[in-house]
């Protein structure tokens, strides 16, 4: 499923997180797969916890780092992409 | 019917255990001898010696002797012929334990513990790592023992994480005793077959009340001489947690990994976590542990920040 900036997406229900040390610890319940994140995308997760569009996101990032636009969406589009594949986040329609 | 205390739990057993101190009131957990079935009605997790569902988990031995645990209340044996009752007493108060907190919701380490001031220090390892041993070359030196094998934390008041006292013994390995007393002492098998024994600990040795956990070491043996002890933050921090929990493959068929986690992240955000690596062959053991000691009485753990990007994944059910 391809996303798009236009796209809406949050937290997964298939999950659970925590943050420690400035790093953010996800574990997929149902395949007990967990995953280790920092930096930028701590602050990204956290902004998932309720539906935003990528836009959105990219806007609140925009703001808090010194990044440029398009480079955001981008970088963005990619991760939450592999968020996506991993069954971490889902799309709201 | 017999009643002893361990785990902090009251708990009712069909034969004496001698090594156990006895206990009044309500049991906690009753153990009893029955029928077990041949296999669970729904299995959502199973491995070469148990089935699993979030009710009930069945245990059978190669032996075939086996355990039914209900509900983390209940526990039936149905003892196969041949198979004694230290062997019974042996799995009863290890693994069938183990999993019966489990079932209760319990955050259960693989760990052994020890009292340091007013606080309790955990060693976490997997089995031959040295948990056992150590411990008991720490009680040598003075210090008082909270757990052997199956450390249970529980919230304490004002969200510490609380070591809770096990059994009051050890159990040790013939081949450690050299490494712990010059001249070892008279001791009695766990069980016939294996050259196990129970190292009881009175009440000297034992710290019968809970204590705040303030640090873990994990025991990785490696093959080679040096000795090292680093710190570990973040989610490596929780990935060992979550590995070090006491048979941690029971926990999918138990439906429990979201609680699991969130258990071993609270713990993670109260303690700091040292990696200790040393030979596995105990060379310079004494020395291992004059380091190890000396780590252990330092106030503070210094916390190392390294500069990570995407870290590995890993499956622990």
């Amino acid at each position: 499923m391809e996303l798009t900036t236009a796209s809406v997406i949050t937290q997964s229900e298939d999950q659970v997180s925590c943050e420690l040390d400035g790093e953010t610890v996800l574990l997929r319940i149902d395949t007990g797969m967990y995953y280790g994140y920092n930096g930028v995308a701590t602050r990204i997760w956290e902004l998932l916890e309720e539906p935003q569009s990528i836009n959105e996101v990219c806007a609140q990032l925009v703001q808090e780092y010194a990044v440029d636009a398009e480079q955001c969406a981008a970088e963005v589009l990619g991760f939450l992409q592999e968020l996506m594949a991993e069954g971490l986040i889902e799309e709201q329609q | 019917m017999y009643q002893y205390v361990a785990f902090g739990l009251v708990i009712q057993t069909p034969m004496p255990c001698p090594l156990l101190p006895k206990a009044t009131g309500t049991p906690d957990i009753r153990v009893s001898y029955g029928q077990v079935p041949h296999a669970l009605p729904v299995i959502t997790a199973e491995g070469v010696c148990f089935q699993a569902n979030a009710e009930e988990v069945l245990i059978r031995l190669p032996s075939g002797t086996a355990f039914w645990l209900k509900g983390g209340q209940d526990v039936v044996i149905a003892q196969s012929t041949g198979f004694g009752d230290d062997a019974v007493r042996l799995f009863l108060f290890g693994l069938v334990m183990g999993v019966v907190l489990l079932q209760r919701g319990e955050l259960v380490l693989h760990a052994s513990a020890v009292q340091v001031g007013n606080f309790a220090i955990a060693f976490m390892g997997h089995s031959g790592a040295g948990k056992s041993t150590l411990v008991a070359a720490l009680l040598h030196r003075g210090y008082r023992v909270l757990a052997d094998e199956v450390c249970v934390i529980r919230e304490g008041v004002g969200g510490q994480s609380m070591a809770i006292p096990a059994t009051p013994y050890l159990q040790l390995w013939e081949h450690a005793l050299p490494h712990i007393w010059q001249t070892p002492p008279s001791l009695q098998r766990v069980r016939p077959e294996i050259q196990k024994y129970h190292y009881p600990l009175d009440q000297n040795a034992f710290q019968a009340e809970p204590l705040p956990l303030r640090r873990l070491y994990a025991l990785e043996g490696w093959n080679k001489a040096i000795y090292t002890c680093k710190p570990v933050q973040g989610t490596q921090h929780i990935q060992k947690l979550l590995g070090y929990t006491y048979h941690v493959e029971y926990l999918k068929g138990l439906g429990a990994q979201a609680l699991h986690f969130k258990q071993c992240a609270a713990l993670a955000s109260r303690t700091v976590l040292r990696t200790v690596r040393y030979s596995s062959t105990w060379v310079s053991f004494p020395e291992v542990l004059d380091l190890l000691e000396q780590d252990m009485q330092h106030e503070h753990m210094h916390k190392v920040t390294q500069d990570l990007t995407e870290l590995p994944r890993h499956n622990v059910y």
